[in-house]
């Protein structure tokens, strides 16, 4: 990772930078 | 033409979330689904019936899975339907963290923090706040996340509700 992304990083919320990899969806309509 | 909350055609208003398989698995997320309405409900209208889209042929097998013990349990069909993953609309901007964007200070951070509106309707941390806005989830776990939000306590002390 450049110093470029790691400064875009630290600008997001924590929460946001730890989003793993391969995820998949689910959707829905609950009425 | 995308539909737009006034002219929705036959679309649904409905969610798609992302999930890491590793962290919860599709069955998990049937169960909450399934607890979380009326499967046996007459939908008022296309707009909001309730659904499950598949997305590929293993989500499609998970699901009938967990149809069939619900169907016993209630002894007549479902009437939430089951139906193919097509495209997938976002609604418009104001309906996306509905609740959240009544919240200016920590919009106008979000805006900071996301100046493309779609990684705000995408960030975690949005849809997480915009539950405990809405009044989901308990002060407990909240206090528990609330540092990985990117706020100040103080800045969130008037997201929490309920």
């Amino acid at each position: 990772m450049t110093n470029k992304q790691t400064a875009e990083m630290a600008a997001i919320p924590p929460i946001d930078r730890a989003i793993p990899e391969n995820l998949q969806t689910a959707t829905f309509a609950l009425g | 033409m995308n539909p737009t909350y006034h002219s929705l055609g036959n679309h649904a208003e409905a969610i798609q979330i992302d999930f890491a398989p590793e962290e919860i698995d599709f069955a998990a997320i049937l169960d909450l689904i399934w607890t979380s309405h009326n499967p046996i409900g007459a939908a008022r209208s296309s707009q909001y019936k309730s659904a499950i889209w598949f997305a590929d042929d293993q989500q499609l097998t998970a699901i009938n899975q967990s149809v069939e013990p619900l169907k016993k349990k209630y002894e007549r069909d479902l009437t939430t339907e089951i139906l193919p993953l097509e495209t997938f609309f976002n609604a418009e901007d104001y309906h996306q963290k509905y609740v959240l964007q009544r919240h200016d200070s920590v919009l106008k951070q979000f805006k900071a923090y996301y100046p493309d509106f779609n990684d705000f309707v995408d960030s975690t941390a949005a849809a997480r706040l915009n539950g405990f806005a809405y009044g989901c989830g308990s002060r407990t776990l909240f206090k528990q996340e609330q540092s990985t939000y990117g706020f100040t306590p103080e800045s969130l002390a008037a997201v929490f509700r309920s």
